[in-house]
């Protein structure tokens, strides 16, 4: 794009289409000014919040559809939230800690789908798969665990291979399969049809069981009062990882597997790899379950300082996994929707041909409710549910 | 470049930022607030009725000598560390042994039908010069501290370990112990932890019973066995 040539249109060097000439690609989200300096992140940004890297795992990731002025609100309710973790642990109440920790980020991500108002229309069945699906299976979950390995003081004493592999390997395996079940109902729905859905099903889905499943598994220590005796730093810790790192980790994990496999049976056939092997549910639902096994063992084998830092590792190849997941969900409808009448972006407010990216900041439009989204060309399409 | 159209549509379903960030953090935080509230009152309802006292902590005469109102282990079996002369006997039918060596000796409670009752007792002994029985404690709650989430000593006088003794010598250090199980699904049941360190001049011992049961009681079972230990100063039984 010149600015000694005036011109209407212009072809987007990355995914080819004729685009108004405008900062960004309507279809891709491509920077389309010449001068690069001048772009937030000096390459292509991620869908969802163009001003961040692709791999740069922030809160975006979890919160794709949120304008930007509203992803401050969230980082607010987040910090807010932490710092009541903080202010529990360190008053040594730690049975509310666990159960802040337990509520705080599924809080977040409910509070997140009604904000974006995504599934206005579906209401019951997009939360019942997912946030309901999610706590039942956790509970259901926490008490299986329980009852498959009685942690007693024997397992202070001996950490058989049984209980290993039952704790570290087995349990969080099963687990990604339930977090996977619910949201698997919707992959059969027209309505449902974008890798961004799966990733935001799977990924709501997860931090609700992992939620559940901490406070069924945990229900023998609150019930021993509300502030036992505990040292108040491996207690923070924990509840740190309990509360933010573990359901992080479990997001991406399901997000991305949950997301190809929407990518695989969902999307256009041209955009079936185009995240490689990573979007192959043959390797992401395995991948999915190795990085909640790897946590498992962290768990077990770690303590304190270094099982947090090395919990916190994984949580971000997770959700630099999901972020890119999405990043490929955004961009994956462009070719089959026409460009339609100007609409007021969420994020920037700006007037911006509707399509898929705002051509003013670059965010996906993806946030409007499905009802307002362009219509697609017509053409083949996956199977409805019946 | 060019601008697009003026009439923009108005977006479907947005909000104001201020009045959606207001009220995003409100929902937010009275949701939090409810929970938390509900929290405490199921832990409160849930508490267990505090537990008495074997003894009075004003009462210096009891507790000493120790209860021992568990069976005598009639034909137990002999560990016997080699390396330093003390020896302990234990009832193959209520203890499996976990671990053992010249220097360790872990025991697990198993009784059978009872898979609620848990006791896990760790003995180990040195030399006496190398080791003080208080590095010998000191040592055996950072191993502790890698399997037992946040345990700190517990001050409780409800749960104070009274004349502390290992086979009839008075410990040097005693003290009682909380803290919890920690699996990858989350902290589990509270544990008990019993701690006494001792010297007879020739070796120390240091001794830790755990235990996830509620009934404090459970500790005595430990105490009998612990009465079975012999010094290299005593005498041994034939």
């Amino acid at each position: 794009m010149t600015s000694e040539a005036p011109r209407t249109t212009i072809s987007c060097p990355d995914c080819g289409f004729e685009v108004p000439a405008l900062p960004y690609c309507v279809r891709c989200g491509e920077w389309l000014a010449d001068d690069l300096a001048s772009h937030p992140t000096a390459r292509r940004g991620f869908g969802a919040a163009p001003n961040e890297s692709r791999f740069a795992p922030k809160l975006s990731t979890l919160f794709p559809q949120l304008p930007r002025n509203e992803m401050d609100t969230f980082q607010l309710a987040l910090g807010a939230g932490v710092l009541v973790l903080l202010a529990l642990s360190i008053g040594r109440l730690f049975p509310l800690a666990l159960v802040a920790a337990a509520v705080l980020t599924p809080l977040l991500l409910i509070l997140y789908l009604w904000e974006v108002d995504l599934y206005e229309d579906e209401p019951l069945n997009v939360l019942g798969l997912t946030i309901a699906w999610g706590a039942v299976a956790g509970v259901a979950m926490g008490f299986l665990s329980k009852a498959v390995v009685d942690v007693d003081a024997g397992f202070v004493a001996e950490r058989t291979g049984t209980t290993v592999v039952l704790l570290g390997l087995v349990l969080p395996l099963v687990s990604v399969a339930l977090m996977l079940a619910g949201p698997l109902v919707l992959l059969p729905y027209r309505k449902f049809n974008d890798v961004l859905d799966g990733a935001t099903f799977g990924a709501a889905a997860a931090v609700t069981f992992v939620g559940a499943e901490l406070l069924t598994h945990a229900s023998a220590y609150l019930a021993g009062g509300l502030r036992p005796v505990g040292l108040i730093v491996p207690w923070t810790l924990r509840v740190v990882a309990l509360g933010i790192v573990i359901p992080v980790l479990a997001a991406g994990a399901v997000g991305g597997a949950a997301g190809s496999l929407w990518l695989r049976y969902r999307a256009p056939a041209r955009d079936r790899r185009a995240l490689g092997l990573l979007g192959n549910p043959a390797v992401a639902v395995p991948l999915a379950g190795a990085l909640l096994v790897a946590g498992a063992f962290v768990q077990l084998y770690t303590r304190e300082w270094l099982q947090l830092a090395l919990l916190a590792v994984i949580a971000l190849a997770a959700l630099l996994w999901l972020r890119n997941v999405i990043d490929v969900g955004l961009r994956q409808e462009s070719a089959e929707i026409e460009i339609g009448p100007p609409v007021a972006c969420a994020n920037c407010g700006k007037d911006t041909p509707r399509h898929t990216f705002c051509a003013s900041c670059g965010v996906s439009l993806q946030a409007l409710p499905k009802s307002t989204r362009p219509p697609r060309r017509p053409g083949p399409a996956p199977p409805e549910a019946a | 470049m060019t601008a697009a159209a003026p009439t923009a549509a108005a977006v479907p379903g947005r909000r104001g930022a201020k009045n959606t960030r207001r009220k995003v953090l409100f929902v937010f935080g009275a949701a939090l607030a409810v929970v938390l509230g509900l929290a405490v009152i199921a832990i409160a309802l849930a508490k267990p009725e505090p537990d008495e006292p074997q003894c009075p902590p004003e009462d210096a005469v009891c507790g000493q000598p120790p209860r021992n109102d568990a069976p005598p282990l009639v034909s137990g079996i002999l560990w016997r560390s080699a390396s330093t002369g003390v020896q302990m006997e234990y009832y193959p039918r209520l203890w499996k042994v976990v671990e053992q060596d010249d220097t360790n000796l872990k025991l697990s409670l198993s009784i059978p039908g009872r898979s609620d009752i848990d006791l896990f007792l760790w003995v180990r002994a040195a030399p006496a010069g190398p080791k003080l029985p208080g590095e010998l404690a000191e040592q055996r709650v950072s191993d502790l501290r890698e399997d037992i989430l946040g345990l700190e000593e517990d001050t409780d006088p409800k749960h104070a370990l009274l004349g502390p003794s290992i086979g009839y010598v008075d410990a040097d250090v005693g003290a009682a112990y909380a803290g919890a199980t920690d699996t990858p699904q989350g902290p589990g049941k509270p544990v008990s932890v019993l701690l006494m360190a001792a010297t007879d001049g020739r070796a120390s011992v240091v001794v830790s019973a755990a235990s996830t049961f509620s009934d404090r009681h459970i500790f005595g079972l430990a105490d009998s066995l612990l009465n079975t230990l012999r010094w290299p100063s005593q005498p041994v039984p034939r």
